[in-house]
């Protein structure tokens, strides 16, 4: 693994750590907070911290302190946590958000210095103006007590390390008052320096938090002439202020070259203090074999090794007759432990249950089992021509790799909460801009679903989050004037139904104001004066590219581009997007989603000499009818009476140029579906099969073509297109006419 | 990379001036660098002030270099270590690099 990947590492865990933080502000935004939570937050940007001292992005450090320091002082009691400081702290985080992002070259390096300026304000008490001062003199009275004292110890732990150094007398220092020291040894892998890393980084982030240097242990330092100048060989020992927690001293090296062998071990309290003079032998020592493989040869020939009051399965090195070293201390025996890991079970036990996996290895696999899928149904098919088709050895195979196929498919899925998370700060970012006052309900973030599909999502979702508090939601003085509470409810909801993700972001606004939205569209010319038009049909009309009802375009929303990208994007998820709105009462957005792109569970159909997928989602019903269901109006497209109501029938072989279809409704077969321009039916000649295909990327494998999602492959060896419902329905709906020449506009 | 060897022969001490950018690349020619030095026999003195950047595989590079010319024996001094190298080399716990200058 190298450097970047690592760094990759980082930022995948900066993303998580941002996801809790959001999670624990929405707590705290509702009073639904207790001590943890503001722990949660700190060790959250204190990780963040750390990981980019580790990585040299010195603004993010930078800023992460400072919040972390105000964190610190509202963690242990210092500062009362009040609705400003809770307003501030959130701010913050999207700052620390732009901050991440600038490390990942996504964006500017944000300007915080007024954010900086408020964190240290904040930090003296200075919150929420000089009326909460006045209105509460008592915290105010702590708060000046105690800034000056906290603020060196938090804000400053750099500091301690030059407090230290000055300090020439230990004494002072040895004060009974806190635990012991940590010693921490730490010796980097001989690869350590691949990739461009630095093992000093981690150092100096150490000695950021207070740590001093008490030894170098060259025991494995060749001559010059036998240096690899590219491996590393040194190790270092430190001493860190017994205060800190040992985690986040261990947290440093989480980004480490994993052959890095860390130890951190209390110092013995007797001898915490007592200044180990530093010894850099200059003899090349042999390792000892008692140690091997691990490379602490200091022989502590003089001090007795320092006592680990800790657990931690160590090996104290031993203090033989060992080659007489220079020193006349030994620096503070190091102590080995032999699996480092094991010395910190929590840790051990978090990295037994998540493992991190290359994502082009995962889609190998999944690949790799949609093969097995396609071959699983060739054998059924050849087995079954042969007259084996029931041997119970096939049914095993086929449950085993349908299992199999659902297993891998839950690997790539992920919870929603990974796409909810951001949406608070839109929403935080949307308030101010609009000057709206909206409170964000989140129900079911840890509804999984393919990943794919979670990435692809946020861009739909941001828009239709900025379309509900831009669009739906009114004002505060027209939401009191309407009856309703000042402050508008936006809900954001996810749930498995029926085997796909239903996505819902409802607004209790203002609702659709359907005959401003017919009037517009008239206006804009995307509809006839005349068109009779049904309540779905005209909420639809806000799909419709160049569509926008609002009078003032604005940065937010209202450019009249997004709901019909909103609707592309959707589709190409192979989703469909719903509308319910109520005038007066607020809208509902539905996204329904595949839970993944890999498979669909599809209706196999013949037309003519050719085989298409149906998509399962959109079949209502499949029928044959009798001659008196069918009826042709004025030359049209023949309607189908589906219990009263009139149903434009598509030939699909007609429709698509395929020769040999059957060209009478009565002999066919009618599958009518549901589409995003309402129902339609779709004529086939038969029904072959109803089952689950793999689907193959029409544009990864030869060019997106429109009307189709994809192709799969039958168990006879031949190709079977999918047919991408909402967009042929459209098509033929909008172009109303006999679309034989369909396929020629496919092809071009 | 290493700017080039300055050698002042009326003193007749080898001076190298370390260069600004002390990282992992630097490590092989300045490895090479000493080796050379001390292959000459003269004394060896490194002049570390314009260092801006140092990190640990030159900084022990230095040390084994140390630890080299003291074997022949042979004098070793890293004079006017910059602030980051003087800071770099006190992190890593090898002040006898420049306690002996």
């Amino acid at each position: 693994m190298n450097l970047d990947e690592i760094q990759q590492i980082f930022f995948q865990e900066c993303e998580e750590g941002l996801g809790a933080l959001e999670t624990a502000f929405a707590d705290l935004k509702r009073d639904r907070h207790d001590d943890e939570t503001i722990n949660t937050v700190f060790r959250s940007v204190h990780s963040i911290k750390g990981g980019a001292g580790a990585f040299g992005h010195e603004r993010l450090q930078h800023f992460s302190h400072h919040y972390e320091t105000l964190l610190d002082l509202i963690r242990n009691g210092t500062l009362p946590l009040s609705e400003p400081l809770i307003d501030l702290i959130v701010a913050a985080f999207d700052t620390l958000a732009d901050h991440v992002a600038a490390a990942r070259g996504e964006g500017g390096m944000p300007a915080d210095q007024a954010m900086l300026d408020r964190l240290a304000a904040a930090a003296q008490g200075e919150i929420g103006g000089a009326a909460a001062a006045v209105a509460e003199p008592e915290p105010v009275a702590d708060i000046a007590f105690a800034a000056p004292t906290s603020d060196v110890a938090a804000a400053a732990l750099d500091d301690f390390d030059a407090l230290f150094a000055m300090l020439e007398d230990p004494a002072p220092a040895a004060e009974p008052a806190g635990p012991a020291e940590w010693i921490v040894s730490v010796y980097p892998g001989p690869r350590a320096f691949d990739h461009g890393a630095e093992p000093m980084l981690a150092l100096r982030e150490l000695s950021r938090m207070g740590g001093r240097t008490l030894a170098a242990d060259l025991s494995e330092l060749p001559q010059l002439d036998g240096l690899d100048a590219e491996r590393a060989y040194i190790g270092v020992t430190m001493a860190l202020p017994g205060m800190l927690d040992e985690d986040d001293i261990r947290a440093v090296f989480d980004f480490a070259d994993p052959q890095c062998r860390l130890t951190v071990t209390r110092a013995d309290p007797a001898m915490a203090f007592a200044e180990p003079e530093i010894v850099v032998e200059p003899a090349i020592a042999e390792p000892m074999a008692d140690v091997i493989p691990l490379p602490v040869a200091a022989p502590a020939p003089v001090a007795p090794p320092v006592a680990a009051p800790t657990p931690a399965p160590v090996i104290a090195a031993p203090a033989p007759a060992a080659p007489p070293a220079p020193a006349p201390a030994a620096p503070p025996a190091p102590v080995v432990s032999v699996v480092e890991a094991a010395s910190s079970p929590r840790v051990a036990a978090a990295a037994a249950q998540t493992i991190r996996v290359d994502l082009d290895k995962l889609d190998r696999l999944v690949n790799l089992v949609g093969e097995l899928v396609i071959t699983q149904a060739m054998l059924a098919q050849r087995l079954s021509e042969n007259e084996m088709g029931s041997i119970p050895e096939l049914s095993d195979l086929d449950h085993l790799t349908r299992e199999l196929q659902d297993s891998t498919m839950a690997i790539r899925a992920q919870p929603m909460k990974t796409v909810f998370s951001r949406v608070p700060r839109i929403i935080r970012e949307l308030e101010v801009e609009t000057g709206k006052r909206v409170r964000l309900e989140v129900e079911g973030e840890m509804t999984e679903v393919d990943k794919t599909v979670v990435e692809r999502i946020g861009e739909p979702l941001t828009h239709l989050i900025r379309n509900a508090v831009d669009h739906g939601l009114e004002t505060p003085a027209d939401r009191k004037a309407a009856g309703k509470d000042g402050e508008g409810v936006v809900t954001l909801s996810a749930a498995h139904q029926s085997g796909r993700i239903v996505i819902t972001v409802a607004d209790d606004g203002r609702g659709i104001d359907r005959a401003r939205v017919k009037a517009k569209a008239i206006e804009r010319g995307i509809i006839a004066p005349d068109a009779q038009l049904s309540e779905e049909e005209i909420d639809n009309l806000i799909f419709a590219p160049g569509f926008s009802t609002a009078a003032v375009v604005s940065n937010i929303s209202g450019r009249g581009v997004g709901m019909d990208v909103v609707r592309k994007n959707i589709q190409a998820l192979g989703g469909r997007i719903g509308i319910q709105s109520e005038l007066g009462k607020g809208s509902s957005f539905s996204l329904s989603l595949p839970l993944t792109l890999a498979v669909l569970d599809g209706m196999i159909v013949t037309v003519g000499d050719q085989t298409f997928v149906i998509p399962l989602t959109h079949i209502v019903e499949s029928l044959r009818p009798g001659i008196d269901e069918v009826h042709v109006v004025g030359g049209q497209s023949p309607l189908l009476d589906v219990r009263g109501t009139y149903v434009p029938v598509h030939r699909v072989g007609e429709q698509l140029g395929v020769t040999g279809a059957i060209a009478k409704p009565e002999n066919a077969v009618l599958i009518v579906v549901e589409s995003d321009q309402g129902q339609a039916v779709l004529m086939v000649d038969s029904i072959q099969d109803q089952r689950q295909v793999v689907v193959k990327s029409l544009e990864a494998n030869y060019r997106a073509i429109h009307g189709l999602a994809g192709a799969t492959i039958l168990g006879d060896g031949r190709v079977a297109l999918i047919l991408d419902v909402d967009a042929l329905i459209g098509r033929w709906r909008r172009d109303g006419r006999g679309p034989s020449a369909f396929l020629e506009d496919m092809a071009a | 990379m290493l700017p080039p060897e300055t050698r002042d022969w009326s003193l007749a001490v080898t001076a190298l001036s370390l260069a600004p950018v002390l990282d992992t690349a630097a490590a092989v020619p300045l490895r090479q660098a000493l080796l050379d030095l001390i292959a000459s026999g003269d004394p060896i003195t490194l002049d570390g002030s314009q260092v801006a950047q140092a990190g640990q595989a030159c900084l022990q590079v230095l040390a084994s270099a140390q630890a080299m010319a003291a074997s022949i024996p042979t004098d070793f001094e890293l004079n006017s270590p910059s602030e980051p190298l003087a800071s770099m080399i006190a992190l890593a716990g090898l002040d006898s690099l420049v306690a002996a200058a």
